[in-house]
């Protein structure tokens, strides 16, 4: 648009230098400004559409190009015209301030407190009907992703092994109680321990052959058995009655009493009157009692030799067997217990949906759950909680904003975007702190005094 | 000559090939037990391949290596394990594992050989103390696992104890007792070479294989590894086994020198023979004529 900018600066005036600054990011606006241009040019110019006798027919929107373009060039001259302070230097050796480890702490009781009130402020909030949503949606569906961020967080958090067919576990845990239950009709509790051992077994039949193998290698190997067993659960029909999934599994009881309207109900043992909010409350509760039992262990498991050893293998694995850590034991260890979560996770899953099939279990699920792993911080417990409330939560949220309509006109659909504006969020959450969000590593032991380590000095693991 | 009295570690016809390159060729030698042995040579000559041989990190193609954990590796019982196919036994001469049998971890775990690296590995993102616990591993692991591990209390939490103490004893001793909170990334360069060969002796070995421990130190950190090295074999009765081009170091500390070339060993015996020998000589400077020698001199300060 302008001329270049100039090349010596220093032979104008002082009091210009401002102004060529403006020329500078002027030029820059304009060349984002013609790039976006000629990226909408061919997506945003054109629609077809169906008018009513059915015929194609081509709609121009040729103002969303140019508020594209237009868009494009504001930010960018605003980026440019006024640089960010330059980035401080990483503190590499600097231990983060104390206040951070008190603030985690803190918010970890807070949470679990919040955590137990919510089933009880959403009935006061919305009523028995009006809570369901809200417990479910949100309430058990956030706490079995974090469940599952939990489980991966054992594997790739602590042990370093990149696992991309994570879901597959949680696959194993739901068919398990599905088929157990409707087949054999074998209660809830006998098949939760049932599934996680299950589960627990595949992690170990996909940990053998891929011990040799580490970091993209390891990836891909992963990713392919997740697609395995999905694609064994869709084809088998014979077990698992393919696509059209399992239906009419056996509902969650309290203990062997149903939820059901009736004399032999929980509703009628408690003298409550019945409603089918009831069963989500126990089951939230249920969800969060494992997820707190699975948060004790793992915490405790850092502080055991196995845990210990668990975080060397993705430190620097050559010296774990230098000295005498049977890496394979450690490995296989750490698959077992993070797929005996998940089997667990999903025997939780089938009791909740009352009805599997294959398309529950698809690669979307594991990248999922990987990101709440990466996005919280690998390692991090509470940080992995915190990404599964964010994005799980957030993008069940944006289900909601039917208030955006008043902006955007009766057409827009919010649910439309909803996957977009995750998306944006995760790049713009991984640009702002790159290690994750809490990326503080605690010490599993101290001599003197307890000095939380800079994420940065931890590897990542290459499997 | 203590490494024929009582050899600790005797090697024979070792072969290790990458290819068709040779990289050791029917190599001999033996460690004696209370010995500083150090093998040395010029670049490219085999040392480190030695060392991952011995300590399993590479499967050897050919030859033995026997291991003593007590007693020493007499020829005889070594040759009769060897027929029996096991991979360790104790014999009437000691306790004797043959190496090349072995898996690496077994090798630390079970034959009690520790070492350093070249390049160093520590771990990084973890404090000075937990890279020092976890070199215990093997003698918590057992009281790790079930409900004493998991509540903390019981024989776990003393078997703990004792492991801190033995790192707390380590650290004192390299000087970085103040620093055991510190993750050992963040230590500096000479400060984390002595951490490692901590970590090594926290597993309590009886050889310990030292891989260029001197590179990148300045001349009073290497004085200061001296005298490490020297207490380790004094006090703790470690066996050492190095690989060094510092020559000071070799010198002053060595009981017993190795020389390797080209995968062949070209020299044998104690550090003021080796410093004598014209095959060492010849090794080190290529050629034995003074003429040429000053030849090339000419040729660096020209190029």
């Amino acid at each position: 648009m302008q001329g270049p900018a100039p090349i010596f600066p220093n032979r104008s005036s002082p009091d210009s230098s401002v102004s060529s600054r403006f020329r500078g990011a002027l030029t820059e606006a304009a060349k984002a400004g013609a790039i976006m241009f000629g990226l909408a040019f061919p997506i945003l110019a054109w629609r077809t559409d169906q008018n009513f006798s059915n015929e194609l027919y081509l709609q121009s929107r040729w103002p969303a190009v140019l508020a594209a373009a237009l868009a494009a060039f504001v930010i960018r001259f605003i980026l440019a015209a006024f640089p960010r302070r330059p980035a401080r230097a990483p503190a590499k050796a600097e231990a983060p301030p104390r206040s951070h480890a008190i603030a985690a702490r803190f918010a970890g009781s807070a949470g679990i407190a919040a955590l137990i009130a919510f089933p009880i402020v959403m009935l006061a909030m919305f009523g028995p009907a009006g809570a369901q949503k809200w417990i479910d949606n949100f309430g058990v569906q956030i706490l079995l992703y974090v469940l599952l961020g939990w489980g991966l967080n054992i594997v790739v958090g602590l042990a370093g092994l990149l696992d991309l067919g994570y879901v597959a576990f949680y696959a194993v845990g739901a068919y398990a109680y599905a088929l157990l239950s409707t087949h054999f009709g074998w209660s809830f509790w006998v098949c939760l321990p049932i599934a996680g051992a299950l589960a627990a077994l595949w992690g170990v039949a996909l940990g053998l052959p891929v011990l040799r193998l580490r970091g993209d290698y390891l990836a891909i190997v992963t990713l392919a058995f997740g697609e395995i067993i999905r694609i064994v659960l869709t084809n088998w029909t014979a077990l698992t009655n393919g696509d059209a999934g399992i239906s009419s599994i056996p509902r969650i009881t309290f203990f062997g009493w149903p939820f059901v309207a009736g004399p032999h109900g929980f509703a009628a043992l408690f003298g409550l009157k019945y409603a089918p909010v009831h069963r989500l409350i126990f089951l939230f509760y249920l969800v969060l009692a494992m997820a707190l039992l699975v948060n004790f262990l793992t915490l405790r498991l850092r502080r055991l030799p196995i845990g210990r050893a668990f975080e060397a293998l993705r430190e620097d694995e050559i010296a774990c067997r230098s000295l005498g850590i049977d890496t394979v034991a450690t490995k296989l260890t750490a698959f077992a217990m993070g797929a005996a979560i998940a089997g667990m996770a999903g025997a939780l899953f089938a009791a909740r949906q009352n009805f599997v099939s294959p398309t529950s279990f698809t690669f979307m699920e594991s990248a999922t759950i990987l990101a709440l792993v990466v996005l919280g911080g690998s390692g991090s417990q509470l940080g992995v909680a915190l990404a599964a409330i964010g994005i799980i939560g957030g993008s069940e949220l944006l289900r909601e904003l039917d208030g955006l309509k008043a902006i955007f006109g009766d057409a827009f659909d919010p649910t439309q975007y909803r996957m977009l504006i995750v998306g944006i969020a995760m790049v713009a959450m991984m640009n702002w702190k790159p290690r994750g969000l809490i990326a503080i590593r605690k010490p599993s032991i101290f001599l003197i005094k307890p000095k939380p380590v800079v994420g940065a000095l931890a590897q990542e693991g290459h499997g | 000559m203590r490494w024929i009295s009582a050899p600790l570690l005797a090697i024979e016809g070792l072969t290790m090939r990458f290819g068709g390159l040779v990289a050791v060729n029917g190599l001999d030698f033996t460690v004696g037990r209370g010995d500083i042995t150090a093998l040395i040579g010029p670049n490219g000559a085999g040392k480190t391949t030695v060392f991952n041989c011995i300590t399993g990190f590479y499967r050897s193609c050919g030859g033995r290596m026997a291991l003593a954990r007590t007693g020493c590796a007499a020829a005889e019982d070594v040759r009769a394990l060897t027929q029996t196919g096991g991979r360790s036994a104790s014999m009437a001469s000691g306790e004797i594992f043959l190496l090349e049998r072995m898996a690496d971890f077994e090798i630390a775990k079970y034959a009690g050989v520790a070492r350093t690296f070249q390049n160093i590995r520590l771990f990084q993102g973890m404090t000075l103390i937990e890279n020092l616990i976890i070199a215990q591993h093997n003698r918590l692991i057992g009281a790790g696992l079930g409900f004493s591990g998991l509540t903390g209390f019981g024989g776990y939490r003393a078997r703990e104890k004792a492991a801190v103490e033995v790192a707390r004893y380590w650290l004192d001793r390299i000087g970085l007792i103040e620093r055991a909170d510190d993750p050992a990334g963040a230590l500096p360069y000479g400060a984390q070479r002595r951490v490692e060969i901590a970590r090594a002796m926290c597993a309590a070995p009886v050889l310990l294989c030292l891989d260029e421990p001197a590179a990148g130190l300045n001349p009073r950190e290497s004085h200061e590894l001296n005298a490490l090295l020297l207490s380790l074999r004094d006090e703790h009765g470690t066996s050492i086994l190095l690989i060094e081009h510092d020559m000071s170091v070799v010198m002053e500390i060595s009981d017993h020198v190795v020389v390797l070339d080209y995968g062949v060993k070209i020299a044998d015996g104690r550090a003021c023979e080796i410093r004598e020998d014209q095959n060492v000589i010849k090794a080190y400077l290529g050629v034995d004529d003074a003429a040429e020698i000053a030849a090339a001199k000419g040729d660096r300060i020209s190029a």
